[in-house]
């Protein structure tokens, strides 16, 4: 990904809050059509936010969703409507394939929405949150990075010098290690000195960074929050309940907390998609007047 | 106005009965420009780092410290931290965090500044030291170079009024570390900061300094501006002499009435009115008629390799090819990123090259068995010292490559050649760089190889230890040694052929003497002020030589 | 001064009692969802030790040592795949605890797991991984400062460690699973998951075994010489 989307621009927390938020969302859902709807959304989500190559891992969710679907009524024998009988007479009950098939959609939403976060939360914006709530993990965090490449390269230089002596694996690695112990420490040493030299642990320590927050944000936040808190209040009212097992019970649309939660549910999981096509449109319009 | 005021500074570390600082009194004042040099171990950095609170090492300790007039232990750590910067040695080490723009507002958040205020600064940094380009990298993405002006610059955002550097270039390759110089000069010119410096490549500062301290065993043993720092240490007749710019030293070598010259402009106008008024009765040195290189017998011979790390990467080697006789000092010199070390690697089987073919002692290399290619064959010096070292004592870093049952004789031979005897039981980090270096020579030489590669051998050495470094290998009979390097003039002191490197392959090969003659820009500062004159001068001695037989 | 820190307390003790109430508002309504409840409640165990950390004003040297410790454990990782039974993150998360106190391991291994995973995967895996090794480096600590392991019981310090591994860090991590499981499936015994991980587990003490029997004497050795240099 050369170009950042539009969406990888808000706020990493705003951006934080708002994954999390959705994966709430998901886990809370065993409503059959929510579930469905919100893999719908996520799935939409995903494609949007990560390119369209992903629409090639396609194939392998299905075959995924099918295994994770047809397996539950193996473990879960429970239900009405024997479909058959197995290994001398264990049922494969519908309702627990239909509980089966709701749990797997809102198992893969919830992956699809870690893709998202990978994508999303790259280590610089997690540092930025850090730093915001606590400032020496998130200092921990930057150095760390800065250290583990360094160290690679260092552990490749030590190898590359030890090309001269035979020895065996484990004592090879043994030594590299031991090596890399001395080394590391001797070099933090100086790297602490320098911190100190810069001021470090004179007083308060101020706080900068590449991120602000901006209208945008505070507007996505804003909407993150109502949307949620729409579906939980909807959901608390009984707008979502859904029970499979013994047999299957829904709420359907004559409810009208399931009619909003559906509603919210959906705008909620839409406002990425929102964000990246408005940006696309307004950059068509520019360019045609241009 | 005065800026530091070191008055009767004497300083010794724990457990230490000699005394690393002796009776130092200096005065510094606000704007100066100052070089503190001296050969290593003579106390430059342990005074550096009296200047700086945080780090002043614990040990005994008299006499006092002014800065601004009020005792700098009084000074409080916040407005020390912004006042005083100070520059390491290493680029790398004192690199805190992952990102550019981090790295830059790191010290300005520990001052306490707001967002605003630090926003501001980072940005007018930025753009004066030119790094907007790389503002959002990931500082593993730099070069030693511009990690080096990234540390100045994130020191320099704190705005300080004196800035101390240790070093600073030592780890750098030569353009990057006269950049480097010249910023510093930038910033002394423009912004007025005090500039105290420590340095061991006096060509780049020696002119640009107001002053020069020179030190030794804890002493100043001379301070005043350039020029008569040099008389001074040639009235003691110090061996800091051959540590000064090339200039001055052929100057104090032929002896002249006329005024000494520090740059090499200098020192053509000074060779011009000299030698103005009389024939030159020799204008060349003899050369020495050496074999033909192709008809000796060779050590290393590698043919066309064309070598690239990844499938889809460029090639590195394209087609490099050397021949390498017996019993030589090969150099191979070439600007960064040439390839040159990845040429040195792939002729000792680290890297695989896809195409062409290496032959060690008249064997390919994929004949041999890898036991049998480092035992006793092939053995290469890293560039960094440190990489060697897996052990707690000198002694056994040194044991642990030795082999057979002469064993501990070896090692004391060994140490003994290297100078190493009195540090044997000391660890391997608590020696010094030169140390360092010398003790990885005597490692990678315990395994008694019969063809020496070395990558950057003289990085960080300072002008005396390069000498003694010059001395071990030259002790090495039978041993034949392929060397790349940035440092032109150990090359031509020192090297029997140089071959030039430059986009994958090597361009031209000759004599230390005809290459370095034949070039005009890639070549010693002796032969550039010279050239005008006498047609193969090479090093300073060269120089001297004729110009006395011409006087 | 005082004011931030009061500041942050209150943020902090804030921060907890959220938590609890989140918690207790998704037992009451979250359908039961155990592995919600589970993350949150190792997400509320991991917060006591990050709070105590950033309300004690650090050392710079502290933070970069926790910082090299926790960049060599995640180097290593990287670094050996390639050796067989050679997985030395866990054991040197150990030594970490072992060599600079409790929370300096505790903290260390959480920030390992984190950063490693961003090589590999975020996933719902990772609060758990994370509080696991911040066990195994918490406890590792704990029994060196009570003097049980230290680096002359080089056999009893590596069997130890092994130990920690089957009783903390393995079963921490089933648990994810456990509840990972336990939503997607229903009605899925604990021990049948136990069961299976134990071979996982087996196999992660024995090569953690493998590494502090290695590593954990020279390591020591070297982190110790570096204290007394250096007067930490």
């Amino acid at each position: 990904m050369s170009k950042e989307t539009a969406f990888a621009q808000i706020n990493p927390m705003v951006c934080f809050i708002y994954i999390i938020g959705a994966m709430a969302l998901c886990m809370f859902t065993i409503h059959p059509v929510a579930g469905f709807a919100v893999l719908f959304m996520t799935l939409l989500c995903y494609v949007n936010v990560c390119g369209r190559v992903v629409l090639k891992k396609l194939p392998l969710l299905l075959v995924v969703y099918m295994i994770l679907s047809l397996s539950n009524p193996v473990f879960n024998t429970r239900g009405e409507t024997i479909l058959f009988t197995y290994f001398g007479g264990r049922p494969f009950t519908l309702e627990a394939l239909c509980y089966g098939m709701v749990l797997s959609a809102m198992f893969i939403s919830v992956m699809l929405l870690f893709g998202i976060y990978n994508r999303m939360m790259t280590s610089e914006k997690l540092i930025y949150i850090f730093g915001g709530l606590a400032p020496n993990m998130g200092l921990i965090l930057s150095m760390v990075l800065r250290f583990v490449p360094h160290y690679g390269n260092q552990i490749k230089k030590i190898s590359m010098a030890r090309h001269i002596k035979e020895e065996g694996k484990y004592s090879k690695v043994t030594n590299l290690l031991s090596a890399m112990t001395t080394w590391s420490l001797e070099a933090g040493i100086v790297t602490a000195d320098s911190m100190k030299c810069r001021g470090y642990g004179c007083g308060k320590r101020g706080r900068f960074s590449i991120y602000s927050f901006k209208r945008k944000d505070i507007v996505v936040l804003f909407l993150t929050i109502l949307l949620f808190l729409t579906v939980m209040v909807c959901r608390v009212k009984g707008g979502l309940d859904a029970v499979f097992i013994p047999h299957i019970k829904i709420i359907g649309r004559d409810n009208i907390y399931f009619v909003i939660a559906m509603c919210a549910m959906v705008l909620y999981l839409a406002i990425p998609i929102v964000i990246n096509v408005t940006e696309a449109v307004k950059w068509y319009i520019l360019r045609l007047k241009a | 106005m005065v800026h530091f005021e070191i008055k009767g500074l004497s300083f010794s570390y724990p457990n230490s009965e000699k005394k690393a600082l002796d009776n130092i009194n200096l005065t510094i004042k606000k704007g100066e420009y100052i070089t503190i040099c001296g050969r290593s171990g003579s106390g430059k950095t342990t005074l550096l780092k009296h200047l700086k609170k945080p780090i002043t090492p614990s040990g005994k300790r008299t006499g006092e410290i002014l800065f601004d007039g009020a005792p700098l232990e009084e000074m409080d750590l916040k407005t020390q931290a912004s006042a005083i910067g100070y520059v390491m040695q290493n680029p790398d080490n004192q690199i805190v965090t992952d990102k550019v723009w981090h790295e830059l507002a790191f010290g300005l958040e520990s001052l306490g500044c707001d967002t605003n205020t630090i926003r501001l600064k980072v940005a007018e940094m930025a753009s004066y030291f030119g790094i907007q380009d790389w503002f959002h990298k990931n500082v593993n993405e730099l070069s030693g170079g511009q990690k080096q002006l990234l540390n100045l610059a994130s020191i320099m955002a704190m705005q300080p009024q004196v800035l101390i550097c240790d070093e600073p270039t030592s780890q750098l390759d030569p353009i990057a570390a006269s950049d480097f110089l010249q910023t510093i000069k930038k910033i002394n010119l423009e912004l007025g900061t005090t500039i105290i410096m420590t340095e061991h490549r006096l060509e780049e500062v020696f002119h640009a300094s107001d002053r020069v301290v020179v030190m030794e065993e804890g002493k100043i043993i001379a301070c005043g501006e350039p020029k008569t720092v040099g008389e001074e240490l040639k009235k003691q007749n110090n061996k800091m002499v051959a540590a000064l710019p090339t200039p001055m030293q052929i100057y104090y070598g032929v002896g002249s009435s006329l005024q000494c010259p520090i740059t090499v402009r200098e020192g053509r106008s000074w060779l011009d009115d000299m030698l103005s008024d009389k024939k030159l009765k020799r204008d060349r040195l003899p050369e020495q008629d050496s074999q033909d290189i192709n008809e000796q017998a060779p050590a290393i011979f590698a043919k066309e390799l064309w070598y690239r790390y990844g499938k889809n990467d460029k090639d590195v080697l394209k087609g490099a090819s050397v021949l390498v006789p017996k019993g030589s000092l090969y150099a191979i010199v070439g600007g960064n990123g040439t390839g040159k070390s990845t040429f040195l690697k792939s002729i000792c089987g680290i890297c695989r090259p896809y195409s062409g073919k290496v032959k060690i002692d008249g064997k390919n290399i994929t004949k041999y068995k890898s036991e049998e290619l480092f035992r006793n064959c092939l053995a290469l010096l890293p560039q960094d010292p440190q990489s060697l070292f897996v052990k707690k004592t000198v002694r056994e870093e040194l044991l642990e490559m030795a082999a057979g049952q002469n064993q501990e004789s070896d090692v004391m031979a060994m140490a003994e050649k290297c100078e190493l005897t009195p540090l044997l039981d000391r660890h391997p980090y608590d020696i010094s760089g030169g140390e360092q270096q010398r003790t990885a020579l005597a490692k990678v030489l315990l395994a008694k190889p019969k063809i020496l590669l070395m990558d950057e051998p003289t990085k960080g050495m300072d002008n005396f230890f390069k000498q003694e470094f010059a001395r071990i290998l030259k002790e090495l009979k039978d041993i034949t040694i392929l060397m790349v390097s940035h440092d032109i003039e150990f090359c031509a002191k020192y090297a029997d052929y140089v071959s030039m490197f430059f986009d994958g392959g090597i361009i031209t090969t000759n004599t230390a003497r005809r290459f370095f003659s034949g070039n005009s820009f890639y070549t010693t500062s002796a032969n550039r002020m010279s050239r005008h004159m006498f047609a193969n001068a090479v090093t300073e001695e060269d120089v001297i030589e004729l110009c006395r037989e011409n006087l | 001064m005082q004011g931030k820190s009061l500041k942050r307390t209150v943020v902090y003790t804030a921060m907890i009692v959220l938590a609890v109430l989140v918690l207790i508002i998704f037992w009451k309504f979250g359908n039961r969802n155990h592995y919600v409840f589970g993350t949150l409640l190792v997400i509320c165990g991991m917060l006591p030790v990050i709070c105590g950390f950033e309300k004690k004003r650090s050392q710079a040297r502290e933070i970069v040592l926790i910082s090299v410790m926790s960049a060599l454990a995640i180097v290593s990782r990287m670094a050996f795949a390639i050796v067989p039974h050679f997985k030395p993150m866990a054991g040197i998360i150990m030594i970490t605890g072992m060599a600079f106190g409790p929370t300096a391991g505790f903290i260390s291994g959480m920030i390992s797991l984190l950063i490693s995973n961003f090589a590999f995967a975020q996933g719902p895996w990772t609060p758990w991984q994370m509080f696991a090794f911040g066990i195994a480096g918490f406890v590792a600590g704990l029994l060196y400062d009570k003097g049980i392991i230290n680096e002359k019981k080089r056999i009893v310090t590596a069997i130890i460690g092994g130990i920690i591994v089957v009783l903390f860090v393995g079963p921490i991590m089933d648990t994810s699973t456990f509840f990972l499981a336990d939503g997607m499936m229903g009605d899925v015994t604990p021990w049948a998951i136990y069961l299976s991980g134990l071979p996982v587990n087996a196999v992660h003490a024995a090569a953690t075994v493998v590494t502090l029997f290695l590593l954990c004497p020279p390591m020591l050795e070297r982190i110790n010489r570096i204290k007394v240099k250096y007067e930490i």
